[in-house]
Parts: C-alpha cells; structure tokens; sequence
C-alpha cells in the first residue's frame, strides 16, 4: 500500500486543526469575525502548501535510471569497457586492507543452512508449485 | 509429511515471495555478524591494551575498563553507538544543476548503518543521523541493476548534501544486494563512481563479502572527525553535530506515523 506523503500530512493536519477551531468558535459564541478571519488564514494555507507543491517536484530514487542518475548529480561513469575498467571498476576484494572475514561460530552453523535452504526454497517451490498446477489440470 | 515438504507448504504458505522482506534475511544477518564482530574486536582489543599498559606500570586491576561493572556500566567505544535503520526517511533537493533545479528526491533507504547523533540544535529534530553505509535492496525477481540504480541516486544526494556543507572528504559508500548476491558501491570525493564485480554467496563469497562489507565500515568510520573512543559517546556527540546529514529523517517511519487504511 502506497505511503502518504508528507504533503497529504500537512493538508490533513491543516483541516483537522481549522476544524477544531471552527468546532470552538462555534461553540463559544466568538465575534461575527472570528469565523471570518479562520477561513482566511485556512484558504491562505492551503494555497501556501498547494504553491510549494508546484514549485517543487518531488521524484522518488527508484524513478531514475542510472544516466539519469549520473546527470542529475554530475557524477562520472561510464560504461564503455576501456573507461570502466581503468576508472570505475572496484577491485574493494584486493585491497590490502580487506581480509577476508572468520565468521563467529554461531553464524558459521546458521549462515548455510539458512542461505542454502533460500536459494532451494525458491527452485523447488516452483518445481512443486508447477507439479500441483500440472496435477490440477485434469480435474479442471 | 518429511520436513522438507513441511519446511516448502509453511515457507510458499507463509512468505509472499515477490517482497523484499525475504531479501533482508540474508543482508540482516550480515550486517548483525560484521557489526558484532566490530564491537567485540574493539573491546578486546582495548581490554589487551590496557591489561598490558597496567602491566607496565605495575597495576593490576581485577576489573577491565572495557568489561560491564557490577552495575552494568562499562568505557563506550565509537561502535556501541552505531545502529542498523531500516526503511530510511529520505529527502534531497537537487539545485546544482539547472536542468534538474526544483526537483526533490525521496525515498526511503533499506538500510542506513550510522551513528545517532543528539541534536541540541534549535529548529532541528532531536535524533539526526550520520551515515557510514546505505544499502538498497533488490526484491526477489527483481534485478540487481534496479536496486543499483537507487542505490547511486541515494549515494550522490548524501554526496552532494556533504559538498554542500563543506566536508573534506565526502566519500560514500552502499551496497546494492538481493540477500545472496552482493555489490558494493562508492562514490569518491571527485564524483566518480567505482562498483565491485558481483559477489555471490552461493559461490563461497561470505568471508570476501564480509571482509569487504568490515572494510567499509571501518573506512567510513574512520572518516568521522573526532574519536568517540577518546572523548566519550556524549561529548564527541556534541561535536559530531556538524557532521549529521540532515536529509534524513528519523522520526518519519512508517510504524509510527501508519496509514489510516492499514486499520
């Protein structure tokens, strides 16, 4: 389910406090221009809000590809096998500093069990799951 | 029934596959044994020192510094304050290039490993977070490549926040993942991006994956400007104020600001 946004939480926040406002201005008899003056301070906010919204455009990280990326931020890369190679590949396995790592022993007896059983998970269900949908065909 | 029959009906039964969730299993697991072993490695190490420099001076102590007391107080060190985020509230206008001016990206980052810093800052939220490592994740069929391309939208925001503010070195690092496979991601001060080839744990890459994910981590770390192990968490907190990226929000989360309709 998609998240609101924070706009929608400032528009939710703007009703809910003007209509609480109004509710006590109501309730307590206030001056004729009390109710006046509230409904021009909420059009005034509201406007404010829907004018930073077009004056902004929000995109979420996923939207962008890589050039898009790259552009946007003024970075460089590129794929081209020479420049990639010699610029952006990054042998992190070879250097001096990277050792490789002794896992504690606890994760040494989880750590396969629970990755080997993911990746086997995931072959034999389909396996089973086109077994049970080959078996139901006839019934159908 | 055997158990592997049991072991497929509860996991098809119970998972839903095409979520990231299932993904997370294996980064979690990483993330917690490297973290571990950092904080563990540390207070032995600061334990050694100091048995040894006692040693020297002729003092011997029934207690380590570094060991919890009876009252479960103990010397902090610079990796008891590092924490695991995960869905990560993030914000970044883009205003450097015109193209691009008015446009702001958000998301919200699988992972964020940092350090939590107090704020003390007036018209600033309590908790701000100081990055060591973003990680974005693939989902089960979906592709590495995407998650790549996240990840690097991710990294060059908190690039460019730190050029923003002036910090000498704003070197970044990430790691794009699906649980097995793993690639790690930095973007240097210069705004070149560097990516490691594809390791995979099914192909015996765990101790290259966690020896390179520790690289990281004491990398970035090292990049922090003041040594907590020194100065103490809170007032080196103080001080690290400066180096908190602000396009992060903590107290945006999704558990505690729920959609109505999940209800």
């Amino acid at each position: 389910m998609a998240k609101r946004s924070r706009a929608d939480l400032s528009l939710e926040a703007i009703n809910l406090v003007f209509d609480r406002l109004f509710a006590v201005a109501d309730t307590s008899n206030a001056a004729d221009d009390t109710l006046g003056i509230l409904k021009r301070l909420k059009d005034q906010m509201l406007s404010e809000l829907a004018e930073e919204e077009v004056a902004t455009h929000t995109e979420q990280a996923k939207e962008f590809t890589l050039n898009e990326a790259v552009e946007a931020f003024g970075l460089t890369y590129s794929t081209k096998m020479s420049d990639y190679k010699e610029k952006h590949h990054w042998k992190i396995e070879a250097l001096p500093d990277v050792k490789p790592f002794q896992p504690s022993e606890c994760f040494r007896k989880v750590s396969p069990w629970i990755f080997m059983n993911r990746a086997m998970t995931g072959g034999l269900a389909r396996v089973i799951s086109g077994q049970l949908h080959w078996n139901l065909q006839p019934i159908k | 029934m055997g158990w592997l029959e049991l072991f497929l009906d509860n996991y098809t039964g119970i998972y839903n596959r095409s979520s990231e969730a299932a993904c997370r299993v294996g980064l979690d697991l990483l993330l917690c044994e490297c973290i571990g072993a950092l904080v563990s490695w540390l207070h032995s190490s600061l334990v050694i020192l100091l048995k040894h420099k006692r040693l020297q001076q002729g003092k011997v102590s029934a207690i380590s510094p570094t060991q919890p007391t009876r009252d479960g107080q103990r010397t902090p060190t610079p990796w008891d304050s590092v924490q695991v985020h995960c869905e990560l509230s993030f914000t970044h206008p883009i205003n450097h290039i015109p193209t691009f001016e008015d446009i702001v990206v958000g998301g919200r980052v699988d992972h964020g490993v940092g350090i939590i810093i107090k704020s003390r800052r007036k018209k600033a939220p309590n908790r701000l977070f100081h990055s060591l490592l973003l990680c974005a994740e693939a989902k089960f069929d979906g592709r590495l490549s995407d998650a790549l391309s996240q990840l690097i939208v991710y990294l060059a925001s908190l690039r460019q926040s730190r050029v923003n503010r002036g910090r000498s070195d704003t070197s970044v690092y990430g790691i794009a993942t699906d649980g097995l496979c793993y690639i790690f991601v930095t973007i240097t001060h210069q705004g070149v991006i560097k990516k490691s080839k594809q390791f995979d744990l099914m192909h015996g890459a765990l101790s290259t994956v966690l020896g390179c994910l520790k690289y990281i981590l004491e990398t970035a770390m090292s990049m922090t400007s003041t040594s907590m192990a020194e100065k103490g968490v809170s007032k080196a907190s103080d001080e690290l104020q400066d180096d908190a990226d602000d396009l992060f929000d903590l107290s945006d989360t999704p558990y505690t600001q729920p959609n109505d309709e999940e209800f």
